[in-house]
């Protein structure tokens, strides 16, 4: 799809090992991890290492207010719009929609609405159940008032919330568009991803041979998405363009990626098509990189079958080890980490994995960051339900 | 030139119907009563399993739901992806409000049995998507998927999306599902919000409305190339000429709908004069009837008034995501036949809500050009144009 271009003109992130823009490019670089202890809430395994968040100026009380999930979402999207310079109270803010991409969604209310608890609070309650109660914070917060959208696709929640606002604007339906995505870390999904043994007992190494799983996260993320000559004409810094992107489904099983990627293969080829792109001019693949048995090599194979030999010329990484795996913020989170360290010159390190496995043989950075000159890049997530998401960026 | 999109295939499932000529009857044969009218007020699809494979047994009702619906629609629009899977086709869902009861299912058991102890198979079936992704497997269906949970737009939503990736020649072809299944909780919240009617009948746009009925189920719709449908020799219901997407304005809900009718308007290349048939999407529901009405007078002035409109949900009940699809399936019918369905349960007008409503009977009036309106919670409207193909 053609149309109008768009740009990215500010970033708001927080994450485990970071709560601001400049924190997270400096830890990327580093290689710090987030990872540490749980603490809260009890997660009933003997294990129980994550990427927790500590939101600035909360004592870790919950009571009766807006969902944890809101909170991360509404502090990223604060950070976006001051990054972008977008005025408060300004028109152009004002006009602005919002694409919220979430896999679990408001977790913390809906595990407290399903144990029976007085009208007052079942009231409260169902305000904040409902997944599009982030999207109705965030707009009331900042005074959004252009097209609200909440999307859902478990681990490519917020690359599909980019990709749906990035068309928003293309079509000129809105000139800006905030896009992002929000999870927090909730007894719920720590459970469950660790009955499906997709949980590392030891360090998340994704591509390392002796991956044993991943490590969860949480987080929040929001891109400002401009249309180019708007963002021009107000002499906004330019972060990069998004030039495509593209999903498809595995049509294969409800939590295992088809074996040899065949649906991630389908989305890069999509989003490279969309982004008028060759495969030969992308300089870097952020992967998804999970670190499970099963999700990596698959991964590694649709790489190999899009790209062919220009693998060899082709850096590739997963932030997941630094900040853990934050299930629908991770598309956003991870597309704004390579986006600042394209814009400081280097790919991050995939941290923990030092032992290559055949069957991942691309070329991982791991170790420390890697100075390089990225022009263009790819970041791609992959999903429960065979979901998969390509987005294309290029430096300005 | 944006390539034409047209509606081939209708896939309903409510307590009501479970077929597209079941959806059509409902509407032909009533006499002006709710078929539940002093029955409970809210819904439920009692057996929703058609044509599902052993393979597909760990699924949620919400993913039933959804494969049937797919299923349904497909079969009416005898189109049958090809068995290897097909890039081609893909699939656009939208949920109001998910899958609570696979969360509650799944909170339960570790509440009981400790964090250690949690189903894993009940864990696949907590995020949204994964109903989609049932349907994606069982029919084959690689092309884009994306998954909207986002209140009673959804639906729109998730047309809206496959729509676009139809008409910018993406794909030949888009599945669009939505569905969403009854929670005691989320019946009880609607209620606590006092948005249910004390006897069970919705009343859209008459001034005696005290509320709507809750319902659930889904729809599906198959949206093809016009060329390619052409090609094979499908039956086309009508062309879905173009989509909208509004924001409330700050607060003010009638705002988004009009600005997303405008939206849909103008990328279908239509003026409000053209016009001929409205779907609107009241429910009975005090204010949403009102802010609906306000929302089609700014964006098409005195001709709001005037354009014969109905009401689905005067018989289908709030069917929360899959509102606008219903709608949307009903236009399509509409297109194809002439036939305007009726609005059960109106009798008194109210000045709030001056829509031209159809009450007593089908009427035969051969529109050229529908609009379906869905107005949101989440602070959004969503619109659709449909127009008559000419056969």
């Amino acid at each position: 799809m053609s149309g109008h271009r768009v740009v990215v003109t500010g970033i708001g992130v927080i994450t485990a090992n970071a709560n601001t823009t400049a924190e997270y490019a400096d830890a990327l670089r580093a290689g710090r991890s987030g990872i540490r202890g749980l603490t809260l809430f009890d997660p009933g395994f003997p294990f129980r290492q994550a990427g927790q968040v500590d939101v600035p100026g909360e004592d870790g009380s919950e009571g009766r207010r807006t969902d944890r999930v809101s909170r991360l979402a509404v502090i990223a999207a604060d950070q976006a719009v001051d990054d972008a310079g977008l005025e408060r109270g300004g028109e152009a803010l004002a006009r602005a929609g919002l694409c919220v991409g979430t896999s679990r969604g408001p977790a913390q209310s809906l595990e407290r609405l399903l144990v029976p608890c007085d009208g007052g609070a079942a009231l409260w309650l169902m305000r904040e159940v409902p997944f599009y109660s982030i999207a109705r914070n965030v707009a009331r917060h900042l005074g959004l008032s252009g097209p609200s959208s909440t999307v859902t696709m478990a681990c490519v929640s917020s690359s599909l919330a980019i990709g749906r606002a990035m068309d928003a604007i293309r079509r000129g339906r809105t000139r800006v568009m905030l896009a992002g995505g929000a999870d927090s870390l909730t007894t719920l999904s720590f459970s469950g991803f660790s009955v499906l043994r997709a949980m590392t007992r030891t360090t998340c190494r994704p591509f390392d041979r002796n991956r044993d799983g991943m490590v969860l996260g949480e987080g929040a993320g929001v891109l400002v998405l401009e249309e180019l000559e708007h963002a021009r004409a107000r002499g906004a810094r330019i972060y990069a363009e998004l030039l495509g992107w593209g999903t498809a489904g595995d049509a294969h099983h409800a939590t295992s990626p088809h074996p040899e990627g065949r649906g991630l293969a389908a989305a890069l080829t999509a989003a490279l098509r969309d982004a008028r792109t060759a495969p030969e001019a992308i300089d870097h693949a952020n992967l998804h990189g999970t670190g499970t048995p099963a999700n990596d090599p698959a991964e590694c194979h649709a790489v190999r079958r899009v790209f062919g030999e220009h693998c060899a010329r082709l850096p590739v990484n997963s932030l997941k080890p630094m900040i853990g795996h934050t299930l629908g913020a991770a598309g956003v989170l991870e597309l704004a980490g390579s986006l600042l360290a394209m814009m400081n010159g280097f790919i991050p390190p995939t941290i923990n994995s030092s032992e290559p496995d055949p069957r991942c043989d691309l070329d991982v950075v791991t170790g420390t960051a890697r100075d390089c000159r990225v022009r263009t890049l790819v970041s791609t997530k992959s999903a429960f339900g065979g979901a998969n998401v390509a987005i294309v960026a290029r430096a300005v | 030139m944006p390539n034409q999109v047209v509606i081939t295939g209708v896939g309903p499932l409510n307590p009501h119907a479970n077929s597209r000529e079941a959806l059509w009857r409902l509407f032909h044969e009533h006499r002006g009563h709710h078929p539940d009218a002093g029955g409970v007020p809210a819904r439920r699809v009692t057996d929703p399993l058609h044509g599902v494979g052993a393979q597909f047994r760990q699924m949620d009702s919400l993913g039933r739901f959804v494969l049937t619906a797919v299923a349904l629609a497909l079969e009416d629009a005898r189109f049958e992806p090809a068995p290897a899977g097909d890039e081609g086709i893909g699939i656009a869902f939208g949920s109001g409000y998910g899958c609570l009861a696979a969360n509650a299912e799944y909170l339960d058991g570790i509440r009981q049995r400790g964090a250690r102890y949690g189903n894993p198979v009940v864990f696949q079936n907590t995020v949204p998507n994964a109903a989609a992704g049932y349907a994606s497997a069982a029919r084959g269906l690689r092309g884009p998927t994306a998954t909207f949970c986002s209140g009673s737009t959804a639906g729109l939503e998730a047309l809206d999306f496959a729509f676009l990736q139809v008409a910018d020649g993406r794909v030949p072809a888009m599945i669009v599902v939505s569905a969403d299944q009854l929670f005691p909780q989320l019946v009880a919240g609607f209620d606590a919000h006092g948005q249910l009617s004390p006897d069970g009948v919705p009343r859209p746009v008459d001034r005696r409305r005290n509320g709507t009925a809750l319902s659930e189920g889904a729809c599906a719709l198959v949206l093809e190339d016009l060329q390619v449908a052409r090609q094979r020799g499908a039956r086309i219901y009508a062309e879905l000429c173009g989509t909208g997407h509004g924001g409330d304005g700050g607060g003010d809900p009638s705002r988004g709908l009009a600005a997303a009718v405008d939206d849909a308007l103008s990328g279908a290349g239509v003026s409000a004069a053209e016009v001929e048939a409205v779907f609107s999407c009241a429910s009975g529901s005090r204010e949403v009837d009102r802010w609906e009405s306000r929302g089609l007078r700014e964006a098409l002035g005195a001709r709001a008034a005037q354009v014969p409109a109905t009401c689905p949900k005067s018989l289908l009940g709030e069917t929360l995501g899959s509102g606008g699809l219903f709608a949307a399936a009903l236009a399509a019918l509409t297109l194809a036949s002439g036939w305007m369905p009726p609005t059960a349960h109106y009798a008194e007008a109210d000045p709030e809500c001056p829509l031209n409503v159809q009450s007593d009977a089908a009427h035969r009036l051969d529109p050229e050009i529908a609009l379906v309106p869905a107005l949101g919670e989440g602070g959004s409207g969503l619109a659709a144009v449909l127009r008559r193909c000419a056969p």
